[in-house]
């Protein structure tokens, strides 16, 4: 069955898009992870606008991560004086990511743009990801524990305007988790992810913020971050697709339920490994196109902004 | 089946209104199917029938062709040109077409180059090297060879999305006076006013033409969610997380009772 999304302004399967959001919903449910990152290539391998799949991705990481959030809070889990830092930073990325977004539509470069990104970004974390693992399963085989180095002391304990985070039991510099967040601000907006992907490593490496405080922190940060996003690309962009959004949706709620029940099967390297191999596979897909001679050098698009 | 009905009657209204008006300056009368296409959520594309009489004299030596073209609204467009930069194919040296047909389809009882003179064709604006020769004169280029090369582009880009069409011979001519013709319109078509514009040769002389206007426009669900998002766009932001929360915590709650 066919239906007419009104923003992306293209007839999809209805049945296709479901299965879509059900697919990385439930990866995202096994991996425990956002899936952002891989529902906006997939949109744009549908046919989606780059512009609108960034957009209406950020909208439907809302919907995937509000209700994580309000039980992270029941629980206690989250930090919100670190959370709120973190959100200044994402206010002023996603103010920036949307103007960059605008900017670079209008010169016609936003495509490759988001291309680039995310070849970038997949590549490494898939890479990073993969070795990880392997590691980790190498490791396990051979019966060797490895020793992490416990200090919490690192460069960051070093920078100045110092705060206190009771929740985290932190007394670190403000501008460490300003800058995570402003990262992750321009991540939203340029790539329709979550950022969990970099704000978790992040905080758990670099912040040295307790790991039972850290995904109710960062989802506490990715539910505000992904709103005002979806806010400020409809305002400037007029990008985001409700209609694609809900289908996506419905497709990733449900998804996500099998995919937790799944997961349990698996063992956590194993489906590190997994995840790392898929997200290169995606990453490779997008740098494929960007590298082999297309067969239209030209391309249309609509007169913006002049 | 209702459609062929409609056919039928349209076509007998036609025949009794050329009967009734056979000295008619324009020489050939024209009726659409329909004037209004809506695309609602569950649009798919559109096809429409163009019926038509032809007015005058007829002669068997000197039977007379038909040409419908049906242009859609025109718009502003940039043609890039992808170029190999550090490895990476990169989009570069804009340029800017005037107007652009956002839809552009030339049918007709045979093909063109037989029915007119190239030069006929290319001042009224019927094929595609017309409307490329019409395309580079309105660029601001120096070079006439680029806005050649790039008024090309655009109308083979616009073809392989189906949006552009030519070399048709779709308009069939029943008996000696009525013809009609099947337009099609694919999912992609955009919203807008178009033109129906039929003409009417014979011996390679322009004898009638006719414009006959169509409205392609957004409506229901599509028209609301389409207009609220461009005319409100921070509500419509707002609205989007709303909705995003709502379902968010909808699933949750659904999910926990089982």
């Amino acid at each position: 069955m066919q239906i007419y999304l009104p923003i992306a302004e293209i007839s999809v399967n209805i049945f296709a898009i479901l299965a879509m959001g059900g697919a990385v919903g439930f990866l995202s449910g096994m991996f425990g992870v956002g899936g952002g990152f891989l529902m906006t290539p997939l949109l744009i391998f549908t046919g989606i606008p780059p512009t609108v799949a960034v957009a209406t991705g950020a909208n439907q990481i809302v919907a995937s991560s509000v209700s994580g959030a309000l039980a992270q809070w029941r629980r206690g889990n989250v930090d919100v004086k670190l959370g709120t830092v973190l959100l200044i930073g994402g206010v002023v990325g996603s103010f920036a990511g949307v103007q960059l977004v605008k900017w670079l539509r209008e010169i016609g470069q936003i495509d490759l743009f988001i291309s680039l990104a995310y070849v970038t970004f997949l590549g490494v974390i898939g890479g990073l990801m993969m070795v990880e693992s392997l590691n980790a399963i190498r490791r396990s085989k051979l019966g060797t524990v490895s020793v992490r180095n416990k200090s919490r002391h690192n460069w960051v304990h070093g920078l100045p305007l110092k705060m206190r985070f009771h929740r985290s039991k932190l007394f670190i510099s403000a501008i460490p988790p300003l800058v995570l967040g402003l990262i992750v601000g321009l991540l939203v907006a340029l790539m329709g992810v979550g950022g969990g992907f970099i704000v978790v490593p992040a905080m758990i490496y670099l912040l040295r913020v307790p790991t039972n405080v850290v995904v109710g922190t960062s989802l506490f940060q990715i539910v505000f971050v992904t709103s005002i996003v979806t806010i400020l690309h409809s305002t400037a962009n007029q990008t985001v697709d409700i209609l694609l959004a809900l289908l996506l949706m419905i497709g990733g709620v449900i998804g996500a339920q099998f995919g937790v029940r799944a997961g349990q099967y698996l063992k956590g390297e194993q489906l590190r490994a997994l995840l790392g191999a898929m997200v290169l596979a995606v990453g490779m897909r997008m740098a494929v196109e960007l590298i082999i001679r297309p067969d239209e050098l030209y391309s249309i698009a609509p007169m913006l902004g002049g | 089946m209702t459609v062929n009905i409609l056919k039928c009657l349209t076509v007998v209204c036609l025949l009794v209104t050329a009967a009734q008006t056979r000295v008619h300056a324009d020489g050939v009368i024209t009726d659409l199917s329909s004037d209004k296409v809506p695309i609602e959520w569950n649009f798919t594309g559109a096809n429409i029938f163009l019926f038509g009489a032809i007015e005058g004299e007829i002669s068997e030596e000197n039977k007379p062709d038909v040409i419908v073209v049906v242009r859609g609204p025109e718009k502003k467009l940039v043609v890039r040109k992808k170029e190999r930069m550090a490895g990476i194919w990169i989009n570069t040296n804009p340029n800017e077409l005037k107007s652009v047909p956002l839809y552009y389809s030339v049918v007709s009882s045979r093909p063109i180059r037989d029915i007119a003179p190239a030069s006929l064709l290319d001042s009224l604006g019927i094929g595609f090297e017309s409307l490329v020769s019409r395309l580079s004169r309105e660029m601001d280029v120096e070079n006439t060879k680029t806005a050649e090369t790039y008024s090309e582009a655009a109308v083979r880009l616009m073809e392989a999305q189906g949006l552009y069409k030519t070399g048709g011979l779709g308009v069939k001519i029943v008996g000696d006076r009525l013809f009609q013709v099947n337009i099609t319109l694919g999912a992609n078509v955009p919203s807008g006013s178009f033109y129906a514009d039929v003409y009417l040769f014979r011996g390679g002389k322009l004898l009638g033409r006719r414009i006959t206007p169509l409205t392609i426009h957004k409506s229901g669900f599509e028209r609301v969610v389409y207009n609220f998002a461009f005319d409100y766009p921070f509500f419509y932001g707002v609205i989007a997380v709303f909705l995003a929360v709502i379902a968010g915590l909808a699933a949750t709650a659904l999910f926990r009772k089982e």
